[in-house]
């Protein structure tokens, strides 16, 4: 069965740091404290924010080369 | 990345934090152009650069109290400071030393708890990029509202406007970074109204000589999270009764209020 479109990719790990118990956006629903797995393309935007954190070993740059995926 | 600009790309950050559900707004720079005017001509002379202005305004469905308490003053009557950041990933401002100038809250029977504040900043920066994140806390809803300190009325609406005519001031000091921004935005007199709208006209007689304040009144949401707005000393202003043939008449009263509160 071939990947879903937006599940290409995933193994970035990224936690919510936030003020609220959880949020939700475009990428999903995120538990404070709490790591969950995204794409690159989510891990990139996300990381961004001071709300995310990029957490684990795996790098942006080791599987950012997809376009779309999230 | 296309060549155009979508809303579902957008955040909107109070303080580095999410700024809640925001149903709307705009973030605004402007910088006055000044005509320079002189005899011998009809045009201007020169256009120069102005005072250099950051502000916006957002509308937002409230899910706790958490940004509207900037639209609150400390015991010196002063506001506090805040960042105002918007945009997308890639093109994005940071509005800096900004502060809740105006704030407007309304509830109607039906609906959920609504706002729609605005600021003035100081200066502007590029932001850092972001992504809109709310909390999944559920919003407010008129079921979850009620009124105390108004007797004899069933309130159907409400609306609090709280204006605290926030200014720039320009200091002649070339040392200010930007050169052209104001050094300070400041407060400048509180102006609370309230209007609540019922199902039943106030018995009060308007044109009494002295007309007694009603020495408090709350409207209190209590859901996921609760929200108590506070207001102290109302004066009645305004009596309004619609005629609207075949409608359900709403009886609106408009206050003057001296202070409010929002816990």
């Amino acid at each position: 069965m071939p990947e879903k479109k937006g599940e290409e990719n995933k193994g970035f790990k990224i936690k919510y740091i936030g003020v609220s118990k959880s949020v939700i956006n475009k990428f999903g629903t995120f538990e404070k404290g709490k790591e969950t797995e995204v794409g690159s393309k989510a891990a990139t935007i996300l990381s961004k924010s001071t709300e995310f954190e990029l957490v684990g070993e795996k790098k942006l740059e080791e599987k950012a080369d997809k376009v779309g995926d999230k | 990345m296309a060549g155009y600009t979508l809303g579902i790309d957008q955040y909107l950050y109070l303080n580095g934090a999410t700024a809640g559900i925001i149903g709307g707004g705009s973030m605004t720079e402007e910088s006055e152009p000044r005509e320079i005017r002189t005899i011998g001509d009809w045009r201007p002379t020169q256009l120069r650069e102005g005072l250099h202005r950051v502000f916006g305004n957002a509308s937002l469905i409230l899910q706790n109290k958490a940004l509207i308490e900037y639209a609150k003053r400390d015991a010196d009557g002063r506001l506090t400071e805040i960042s105002m950041e918007g945009g997308n990933d890639t093109e994005n401002k940071k509005h800096n030393n900004c502060k809740i100038d105006t704030l407007n809250l309304e509830c109607v029977g039906g609906g959920e708890l609504r706002g729609n504040f605005a600021w003035k900043g100081r200066y502007s920066e590029g932001g850092g990029g972001g992504v809109h994140s709310p909390s999944t806390d559920r919003c407010l809803m008129w079921f979850e509202g009620a009124l105390a300190g108004v007797a004899g009325v069933e309130l159907v609406g409400f609306s609090l406007n709280i204006n605290h005519n926030a200014d720039w001031v320009p200091v002649i000091d070339n040392t200010i970074t930007p050169k052209r921004s104001a050094k300070y935005v400041r407060e400048g007199n509180q102006v609370v109204n309230a209007t609540l709208r019922f199902l039943q006209q106030e018995n009060v007689d308007l044109s009494a000589n002295a007309l007694d304040y009603i020495a408090s009144a709350t409207v209190t949401f209590t859901g996921t999270n609760t929200v108590t707005l506070t207001m102290t000393d109302l004066k009645r202003g305004v009596h309004e009764r619609p005629l609207v043939p075949g409608e359900l008449v709403e009886f609106s009263a408009t206050y003057g209020v001296r202070d409010f509160n929002i816990t």
